[in-house]
């Protein structure tokens, strides 16, 4: 019986540690014979070793701050950043009325899935422009960030706070553009983080679209 | 446009409404953080090098004309939007504007109510309306009817 207290006792890692594998913990259970005390004593020990599992297992400081696999969560409400941005890109792409540029689609997909979000950051609205090109926007409280992408790939950005606008620029492509992008993500990093705090059910507002 | 660019007329007064058309094909957004509504730039078009459109409360009053006139010109169902003179010509450092008259000459009905919002020439550029169109969609708030 000792064998198998010692592969428990590897398990119980520091919170950090997130290469913990579901699989081992359940044949370790398996196989457990230890008394119905001591084995209580162990769940004392580690109380939190199944959601830690779930957590670590999706990484960055803005996933955990979103409550990702929270029980108490609807699966429309779990999507994330990543996949709302492909979903909604895919759709404009394929209406055949907005007629959008594909090379407006690329570089919008470009500069949100590379460049200014993670799969934890607020989404933003993304429509087509009556030129073939594409505008993604976030209106946070007095904050707003836009970016507009034309068919042939260039893309400006404009950021304005309290009514004045901090950022306007044009750019040829992400290329070249990384200090731009990198004030966007910083930004979206603090608002989402606002966001999550101030009003947690904002995704239902694009649920609902 | 003439050599003599006028981007702002001070006969025009601070409190007077003026009436701006949204496209009705983009949707209503709300705030993030509020869950209050708020307009997309995508609802309004910033490629007008002449100044951006609005109507005028008073040439509206004039002519009997009121926010339904709006609304059903163009394609019709368009949503109408609001704010006074002042707030356009709020100036601060990163911009300043100002309202003018001008008459469309191909709208029979509301064109003589039209005016529109300027900066001064130099700063007529794609990337400056662009950036002017972000500030004033802050400030429009959804239409009241005149005879209300």
């Amino acid at each position: 019986m000792k064998a198998y207290v010692t592969p428990f006792d590897t398990i119980v890692a520091p919170f950090e540690t997130r290469s913990t594998s579901v699989p081992a913990l359940a044949s370790y259970r398996a196989k457990d014979r230890s008394s119905l005390a001591q084995r209580r004593s162990k769940r004392l020990r580690e109380p939190h070793e199944f959601t830690r599992v779930t957590v670590s297992e999706r990484t960055t400081d803005d996933v955990r701050l979103l409550s990702w696999g929270h029980p108490g969560r609807s699966s429309a409400e779990r999507v994330g950043y990543f996949r709302y941005c492909r979903t909604r890109l895919g759709h404009l792409h394929g209406n055949d009325h907005l007629s959008v540029a594909p090379q407006a689609v690329r570089a919008m997909a470009d500069i949100l899935l590379r460049h200014v979000g993670d799969d934890g950051t607020l989404f933003p609205y993304i429509s087509a422009d009556d030129d073939g090109g594409l505008i993604a926007e976030w209106v946070v409280g007095e904050q707003r960030i836009e970016i507009g992408v034309a068919r042939d790939g260039s893309f400006y950005l404009i950021i304005l706070s309290d009514g004045k606008i901090e950022i306007n620029v044009d750019h040829a492509s992400a290329e070249g553009a990384e200090v731009d992008l990198a004030t966007v993500r910083k930004l979206l990093n603090i608002l989402t983080r606002k966001v999550n705090v101030q009003n947690p059910d904002w995704r239902r507002i694009f649920s609902a679209k | 446009m003439t050599d003599e660019w006028q981007w702002d007329d001070e006969s025009i007064p601070d409190d007077q409404l003026i009436f701006r058309f949204g496209n009705p094909d983009v949707p209503d957004h709300v705030d993030l953080l509020s869950s209050k509504p708020t307009l997309l730039a995508a609802s309004m078009s910033a490629k007008e090098y002449d100044g951006w459109s609005v109507y005028r409360e008073q040439l509206m009053r004039d002519r009997n004309l009121d926010i339904v006139d709006i609304e059903n010109s163009g394609r019709g169902g368009r949503k109408v939007f609001q704010m006074t003179v002042g707030e356009a010509r709020k100036n601060n450092d990163t911009y300043a504007a100002g309202v003018v008259d001008k008459v469309d000459e191909e709208d029979p009905v509301l064109g003589e109510c039209h005016s529109l919002i300027r900066v001064p020439k130099d700063q007529m550029t794609p990337s400056q309306m662009r950036g002017l169109r972000l500030v004033l969609l802050g400030l429009l708030a959804p239409a009241v009817p005149l005879a209300s």
